[in-house]
């Protein structure tokens, strides 16, 4: 074998085994969800079902109503990612480029802010959200998750801007674009690759947040999808509806890994387009 | 086209050493006036303030009779060529080039035909569809320079636009860019640290140093009479021997020199061999169509340029003709 296909083939062969390793949890729920119930905790395991069969995804619909929490988890990750990303952008750029008074002490005071843990926050959380009647409500959550992902965003966004040169945007402003229209234009294109990460970094961070949401969200009109799983209940106290859950992570799953990978090709085009030297 | 004025421009930055330190100039309509110096001298930062992108601590600017100083940049109808083209990476080379005047709100037809103009003047008609990524570096030096004609502004500022080039593009593009700012008619500043750029293009030459302009003429009269001892070691490749009076005295070159502190330099290709005062020759540096000898004559080092490759040996006889030479003061360096 010649040295660059040996490299290429062990290349892949890594790649197979961390794909395998991060994978198998994830295997797993998705066979699990396919047996029979009786298989699903037998001892000792089976490790493949008798027989596929899908009744735990029709139970789980039966059980919640689970199209109304996606639809809700949904909603709740686009307004979060679309209201983090907006606001990251501008307090981002005005980071690196305005030389604002005090920034950096700001800048400092938002990382501080963020090493708070989010337990920590709860119960102020709920208060404040009662106050403002944003309990049971969608929007009461995007604020919250937009407060908690704003400083990861600005931070990695402005490290972003830093590292784009000047002279294009100075060169924006020789042609006659304003400030807004230097970012629009300009800067936002070049950044894309940060800003797509970003964004779906925020929206993984919204479709798995549970404390928040089983504290602000008592009703199934505003639950999201990890709450539901947690509500799902046997018919006893002592019985784990395994195959249920199973199924339900896998039909939660799907969607993200879906945005992730349109996102992703998005990531790919920026780079190349970006291309800011060479 | 507009003349420039630049009057007392004083600028420091956060140190609070001057980098700009009363600074002033002209540039006549039309003219191309090159400001010369090393890195760090403050031309271009001067070439910012023109611009608007930088603001002068003190000082008028004016472009085509109208003080600018509060002026935004777009508004100042120039147009500036960065030194790594500062091209839009996203964009083709065509919406780069036209988006000044889009943003202008020029006609659709006309946007077209100054692009098609200024792309067939710079050889870019066949790349116009491409992004800056896939161009050779020669090639987005030439965008940036169709960005800038495409707009037709009153002054060109060009901040080394030559200095990401190898040695042949470079020495091809110095031409063509003479010929080019020539035939448009236009106001050019051109920032560079390179003698031969500043000598062979511009009209004028404003030679700064540390913040201050040390001289203004054509390139012929700073390299003939050059007004200090930094402008005549600056200009030239060698530059001027500079020798301090014992080491001139000592030489036994020149007759008699004027009373009081003294420098005296001579350009290395007015030092004559063949005859005269006995030298050593310490280094010899062929350069192709001339070599360049260093000499030690009575102690006093200097260098001469002969022409050809050197066959003379170790020792030669060496004059220096008495028009030739030009004396500074010891103290200020200011030419007497």
């Amino acid at each position: 074998m010649r040295p660059a296909a040996r490299g290429r083939a062990l290349f892949a062969l890594a790649v197979a085994a961390v794909a395998v390793w991060s994978l198998a949890p994830f295997l797993w729920q998705a066979i699990t969800s396919l047996k029979p119930a009786h298989e699903v905790a037998a001892v000792p395991v089976r490790y493949w079902p008798s027989t596929l069969d899908v009744s735990s995804y029709a139970q789980m619909f039966k059980a919640r109503p689970f199209a109304l929490y996606i639809w809700n988890s949904f909603v709740v990750g686009v307004g979060t990612t679309a209201l983090t990303t907006a606001l990251a952008v501008s307090a981002a750029y005005a980071f690196s480029r305005l030389g604002l008074p005090g920034g950096r002490a700001a800048l400092l005071g938002i990382l501080g802010l963020s090493l708070f843990p989010g337990t920590v926050l709860i119960v102020p959380l709920k208060m404040l959200a009662a106050k403002a009647g944003l309990l049971n409500s969608r929007l009461g959550l995007v604020i919250a998750y937009t407060a908690l992902n704003l400083p990861f965003a600005i931070w990695v966004l402005k490290a972003f801007f830093d590292r784009l040169p000047k002279d294009v945007e100075e060169a924006a402003w020789l042609d006659g674009l304003s400030r807004w229209q230097t970012l629009w234009r300009i800067v936002l294109p070049l950044a894309a690759p940060a800003v797509a990460t970003t964004a779906i970094l925020v929206f993984i961070f919204s479709w798995n947040e549970f404390l928040i949401a089983q504290t602000l969200v008592s009703r199934d009109a505003a639950r999201t999808v990890p709450v539901g799983i947690a509500m799902l209940s046997g018919v006893t106290v002592y019985e784990v509806p395994w195959g249920q859950i199973a199924a339900a992570v896998v039909v939660t799953t799907l969607p993200v890994v879906a945005v992730v990978l349109a996102f992703q090709r998005r990531i790919v085009e920026g780079l190349t387009a970006g291309a800011v030297k060479g | 086209m507009a003349e420039v004025n630049v009057e007392d421009v004083r600028k420091s930055f956060g140190d609070g050493k001057p980098v700009l330190d009363g600074v002033s100039f002209a540039v006549a309509d039309g003219e191309f006036v090159s400001l010369l110096g090393p890195s760090g001298c403050g031309k271009t930062t001067l070439l910012r303030i023109i611009a608007g992108l930088e603001y002068s601590d003190y000082g008028r600017l004016s472009i085509g009779g109208r003080e600018v100083s509060g002026v935004p940049p777009k508004d100042r109808d120039i147009a500036f060529v960065f030194q790594n083209y500062a091209l839009y990476p996203h964009l083709t080379v065509e919406e780069n080039v036209a988006m000044g005047l889009q943003l202008r709100g020029t006609p659709a037809p006309e946007i077209a035909r100054r692009t098609a103009d200024a792309a067939k003047r710079l050889g870019l008609e066949s790349l116009l569809q491409r992004r800056p990524a896939a161009l050779s570096g020669g090639q987005r030096q030439r965008v940036a320079l169709a960005r800038s004609l495409v707009r037709e502004p009153r002054v060109f500022l060009l901040d080394e636009p030559l200095s990401n080039l190898d040695a042949v593009l470079r020495e091809r593009t110095r031409g063509e860019l003479k010929l080019l700012f020539k035939r448009v008619r236009g106001t050019v500043v051109y920032v560079t640290h390179d003698q031969v750029e500043a000598m062979t293009m511009s009209d004028r030459v404003v030679v700064l140093n540390e913040g201050k302009v040390q001289q203004i003429g054509a390139p012929d009269e700073i390299y003939r009479r050059p007004a200090n001892v930094f402008v005549a070691t600056f200009l030239g490749a060698p530059p001027m021997n500079v020798l301090r009076r014992a080491d001139a005295e000592r030489s036994g070159l020149f007759g008699s020199l004027p009373d009081g502190g003294l420098l005296v330099g001579m350009r290395p290709e007015d030092v004559k061999v063949g005859e005269g005062r006995e030298a050593s020759v310490a280094l010899v540096e062929p350069v192709g169509s001339h070599t360049i000898l260093t000499l030690d004559a009575g102690g006093a080092s200097l260098r001469a340029v002969v022409p050809g490759t050197w066959s003379g040996g170790t020792t030669c006889r060496i004059t220096v003709p008495p028009g030739s030479t030009h004396f500074f003061d010891a103290a200020g360096g200011a030419r007497r």
